[in-house]
């Protein structure tokens, strides 16, 4: 389609009286009778004729043939099929089956589950979160793919080393006590002697040192062998 | 409409078909079928807009006149049958269709060129010179754009009495509605081609043509 081109609207012209669609020909003058408006409109209209007759007719292509044979062999098949069924005999039902339709409708009624008050009920009661219910079970499963699989477990690797991390800087930090201890105490072993030289010798230092709720599993090579040096006692 | 009251020019192709009710496709119907094919589609086509569409409605309006045909009893004639099931049928599916479909510029060039057959003249694309045929087809594609945009009834009565060249009577047995309907219709149909074919015509047959 030429959208390109888009014609402007054209404005409100005078119909094209009814007696006058024998005069819309292609060729041919305009009969002298016929003026004004009316002229108008029938010049108009053999523009629409010619324009429309330079559509030319279009070939039906060589493909309708095999989808009317289609057409014609699938009704008619339907059409044998039908007449096939129409003229079956018709066949009377046993006087018993009344009966036994009855009684089977009795014992329908009879048996209804118990399942189903409640069913309604919750029906009734909320029908939203019930037909959302009952909407979701019918939705079908999809197996989780394998990548699933793959990600928890690179995520549950990750945690355990964030968990691992946590006891590791919990031993950092007791071994950052521990060294500030030792810094102290050496940092008094080397402070000049008192004023009272005379004094005995300062007595032996004693550090006492006591860390609660520590793990000993968690501790690094490192810390077991300072805790050693210092005296400790795991 | 009124009795059977002329001998239609199909009578005796459609007892033969009447007379050989299993014979399918191969029968006396193969005949009635490449008799109408190209009206039938070409009609199809002009209410359509697209070829698709086109042969959908063709290949129904076939199923439907031989499932039929056993019934006929002309009551009218049996080209204005045949046309007013065409063009029902194109109608319909033109409706079904909606706006799914755009129609392409290749499905809108003419098909292949054998012996033209019933009323159509079908041009023939080999002789043409290439700038000649761009510039119809683009003609071609304002004009039944113009066309698209009628309403079904006018769509239809124009394709009937301008492209299919039917008469008064024709049409409006094919329509089943009264003679003056048809021409008043037809009327109002000038006076929407004003809208929607006039600035066409401008365009291609004064502007390229100014001596016309």
């Amino acid at each position: 389609m030429s959208s390109s081109s888009s014609p402007e609207p054209a404005p409100e012209q005078s119909p094209l009286p009814v007696e006058w669609l024998d005069l819309v020909v292609v060729d041919g003058p305009i009969p002298a009778n016929v003026e004004g408006d009316a002229s108008e409109a029938l010049t108009r209209a053999r523009g629409h004729l010619r324009a429309l007759s330079s559509l030319m007719g279009r070939r039906a292509p060589d493909e309708l043939a095999g989808l009317v044979v289609a057409s014609i062999n699938a009704g008619a098949r339907q059409d044998r099929a039908l007449e096939f069924a129409r003229s079956l005999p018709r066949i009377e039902a046993p006087a018993t089956l009344d009966e036994a339709v009855a009684s089977g409708i009795d014992a329908d009624a009879a048996s209804a589950p118990a399942v189903l008050d409640r069913l309604v009920e919750e029906r009734v009661g909320a029908p939203e979160q019930t037909m959302a219910r009952s909407m979701t079970g019918r939705l079908e499963r999809h197996k989780a793919p394998s990548e699933l699989e793959r990600r928890v477990q690179r995520e549950l690797f990750t945690g355990r080393d964030a968990t691992s991390g946590g006891r590791r800087r919990l031993a950092s930090a007791v071994g950052a006590s521990l060294l500030a201890v030792v810094l102290v105490v050496a940092a008094q072993r080397m402070l000049p002697a008192s004023p009272s030289a005379s004094e005995p010798a300062a007595p032996e230092l004693v550090v006492s040192l006591t860390v609660e709720r520590v793990d000993v599993g968690d501790l690094t090579s490192s810390d077991r062998a300072f805790l050693g040096m210092m005296g400790g006692q795991l | 409409m009124s009795g059977p009251v002329r001998i239609d020019p199909d009578r005796d192709l459609i007892l033969a078909c009447q007379a050989e009710p299993e014979a399918g496709f191969n029968g006396a119907f193969r005949q009635l079928y490449e008799l109408y094919k190209d009206r039938v589609y070409s009609a199809c086509f002009r209410i359509t807009g697209n070829a698709t569409d086109a042969l959908d409605a063709s290949q129904e309006t076939f199923g439907i006149v031989y499932r039929k045909l056993q019934s006929f009893r002309f009551e009218s004639k049996f080209s204005s049958w045949v046309y007013r099931v065409a063009v029902n049928a194109a109608i319909d599916i033109k409706r079904r269709a909606g706006s799914r479909r755009v129609t392409s510029l290749d499905a809108l060039r003419g098909g292949d060129t054998d012996t033209p057959s019933g009323p159509l003249q079908i041009r023939d694309e080999v002789t043409e010179a290439p700038t000649a045929a761009a510039s119809r087809h683009e003609l071609e594609s304002d004009i039944q754009s113009a066309i698209d945009r009628l309403s079904p009834k006018m769509k239809t009565i124009v394709v009937l009495r301008y492209l299919q060249s039917l008469s008064y009577e024709e049409i409006a047995e094919t329509l089943e509605i009264s003679l003056g309907t048809v021409k008043s219709r037809l009327s109002r149909a000038h006076a929407a081609l004003d809208r929607e074919l006039t600035p066409v015509v401008d365009r291609h047959f004064i502007e390229r043509n100014p001596a016309l």
